[in-house]
């Protein structure tokens, strides 16, 4: 009898631990015919491994070489390993006006300007985009066109509408009677030029997503809110970003993830030193056949990155997502 | 009795201040939406008016009406936009685009979704793995990979050279995990009705599961052809001398900075736009239920 009991425990518990494991891993093809059984592994192999070798040669082994490369140099004829490019950049980065303390400061003004100041624009427009504003399905087309027309047409075009005699310039010239000055080629000016263009293109960030998150509320919580009379503020914050807070998590989760690699297309500007960023100056190194040094940086910036973007993910796991 | 008709009339007053706030609100975002979207339409309406002008003309009238509207403008435009260098003519790059945009998001979106399909339907040893292994990717920021890159692309002999397209079998991307989140979504009981009826474990891959999903694999193929068609970065770093058309209008304008042709340069980056612009017009509601259907979790 007790022996009974006790089988009859151990099948509960392996029920359970069964039901439990289907549960979290949602498994429900275990009905299949177990002819296919042997078929399944040679298909499920069929499926995987091309992701697989790619995921080993162009990740493991494109990260494996970076770590390499950080630490390589060639010292008459031959390859040692050092920290040399690491000191090099520490004491480089000590000087006030080096180029790096440059892409440092720009690098960190896009981000801020990205990740801060459009990224609530983005949710704004995104918001009163998803409360069908006047005219909200042309909007949506129009806003999204930065996205995608290429970024080479973009830029030419409003290099042409800020050029000296362009749209502009002629516009400034006539109502004040002053000349603007090259905006692109003036120290002083490049930076701010190309963050407005930023600013234009991506005021309306990230919206697609944000709306498409919007639009999966169902609309009995915001009617019940509003016979609460909930206003539209106390709507957005309070109501609307709580039941999109996965969305929202992982696009400041990302934007966090890419804080070094925060810039504006300094390439197809073509501006000067001033302007330039982490991002592009490693591009411009690589270019230049220098792949060591950029190595060694961007193995710096990745320790760098790794404790905030953890930092962040936790700080924002604590917020509580409202299920729907 | 008199405090819940204070509360009611209180609410409604509330209601009434809500509703004015909103509309106030809506008034000047609509402003703000109004005049975003003119200086967007205008600087884009300006362009396409200069493709139609001369060079002298676009020089002295720049905003005025052309006076002769020269349509033949884009047909110069796939003559003269050469680049001398590499000797690829805008039907080249064209093609070099069409190469890159649709064989590079056939084999990503492929990959992507046969690697979500069998870690998303079917349970085997190191499928956790598989899939933490794709979490842990997009989370770990990865600066500095393009010199080893470089450097593994040159060992591989692919620099530089079109077969770079295998570069784009990668199964683990964020397409991947929006891929596994859709074929979640997608009913397992049509699988076991096919199995009933003897097939195999292809067919219903390509019979039944695959057509299931195929509204947001379509979104996603229309969102990577668009992203590829306008990528430059790629093709001016690993292969400079298969220029795509985007690629290819940018080494254009670095070369002729002084002596180019505005108006037939602004043809050709009107060309550069047309597909993708088409493209998104036809089908942007395939595009749009990517964020309904699968997508990010919201």
């Amino acid at each position: 009898m007790e022996q009974n009991t006790e089988i009859q425990q151990k099948t509960t518990f392996k029920q359970k631990l069964s039901r439990l494991h289907h549960k979290i891993f949602d498994v429900k093809n275990d009905t299949m015919p177990k002819s296919l059984s042997k078929g399944k592994n040679f298909f499920v192999f069929c499926m995987v491994i091309i992701g697989i070798l790619h995921f080993a040669v162009f990740y493991v082994g494109v990260n494996y070489k970076a770590i390499v490369l950080g630490f390589q140099k060639e010292v008459e004829g031959t390859t040692v390993f050092t920290f040399d490019w690491f000191i090099a950049f520490f004491k480089e980065f000590s000087y006030e006006d080096s180029v790096l303390m440059t892409c440092f400061k720009n690098t960190l003004k896009y981000f801020v300007l990205n990740s801060f100041f459009l990224f609530i624009t983005g949710y704004l427009i995104s918001y009163f985009l998803y409360k069908k504003i006047l005219g909200y399905k042309i909007f949506r087309v129009v806003f999204y066109m930065f996205g995608i027309i290429s970024g080479i047409v973009v830029v030419a075009l409003f290099k042409s509408i800020i050029a000296v005699e362009g749209p502009i310039y002629t516009i400034v010239k006539e109502i004040t009677g002053t000349e603007l000055p090259f905006l692109l080629k003036d120290d002083s000016t490049a930076t701010n030029t190309i963050m407005i263009y930023c600013v234009w293109t991506g005021l309306a960030s990230n919206f697609i997503l944000l709306t498409g998150a919007m639009n999966r509320i169902p609309e009995e919580l915001i009617e019940a809110a509003k016979l609460e009379g909930c206003g539209w503020f106390r709507e957005m914050t309070g109501i609307v970003t709580p039941l999109i807070w996965d969305t929202v998590g992982t696009l400041f989760i990302l934007s966090f993830i890419g804080i070094f690699q925060a810039s504006g297309p300094i390439l197809l500007f073509q501006t000067p030193e001033s302007t330039y960023t982490f991002s592009y100056w490693i591009y411009l190194q690589v270019t230049a056949g220098s792949n060591n040094y950029p190595a060694a940086i961007g193995l710096f910036v990745t320790v760098i990155t790794l404790p905030i973007v953890f930092l962040v993910r936790h700080l924002l796991s604590k917020i509580e997502t409202v299920e729907f | 009795m008199n405090t819940a008709i204070n509360f009611k009339k209180n609410r409604k007053r509330n209601k009434i201040k809500e509703n004015k706030s909103f509309k106030i609100a809506k008034i000047i975002m609509f402003i703000i939406f109004v005049l975003h979207a003119a200086t967007i339409l205008s600087a884009f309406a300006w362009m396409i008016l200069s493709t139609l002008k001369e060079q002298m003309e676009f020089s002295l009238n720049k905003f005025g009406l052309p006076q002769k509207w020269l349509f033949s403008n884009y047909a110069k435009a796939f003559e003269t936009l050469v680049d001398d260098a590499t000797d690829t003519s805008v039907y080249k790059m064209i093609f070099n685009s069409l190469w890159w945009a649709l064989g590079g998001t056939f084999l990503t979106i492929s990959c992507s979704v046969m690697m979500s399909y069998a870690i998303a339907k079917f349970k085997f040893r190191g499928r956790d793995f598989l899939y933490g292994t794709a979490l842990f990717a997009m989370m770990l920021p990865i600066y500095g990979a393009m010199p080893a890159n470089m450097a593994l692309l040159n060992d591989l002999g692919l620099y530089n050279n079109p077969l770079i397209l295998i570069t784009c079998c990668n199964g683990l991307t964020s397409h991947f995990v929006m891929l596994y989140a859709i074929f979640k979504s997608v009913s397992w009981s049509y699988a076991e009705a096919a199995y009933i009826d003897g097939a195999n474990h292809f067919t219903v891959f390509f019979k039944v599961m695959l057509p299931m999903a195929r509204t947001p694999i379509l979104a996603l193929w229309i969102m990577m052809i668009m992203a590829k068609w306008n990528d430059y970065m790629t093709c001016i770093i690993y292969f400079p001398d298969w220029l795509t058309l985007s690629a290819g209008l940018f080494t254009y304008q670095l070369i002729h900075v002084r002596d180019a042709n505005t108006p037939v340069l602004f043809a050709g980056l009107v060309i550069c736009m047309i597909p993708p612009l088409f493209l998104f017009i036809a089908l942007q509601n395939k595009v749009s239920s990517l964020t309904i259907a699968g997508g990010l979790k919201g």
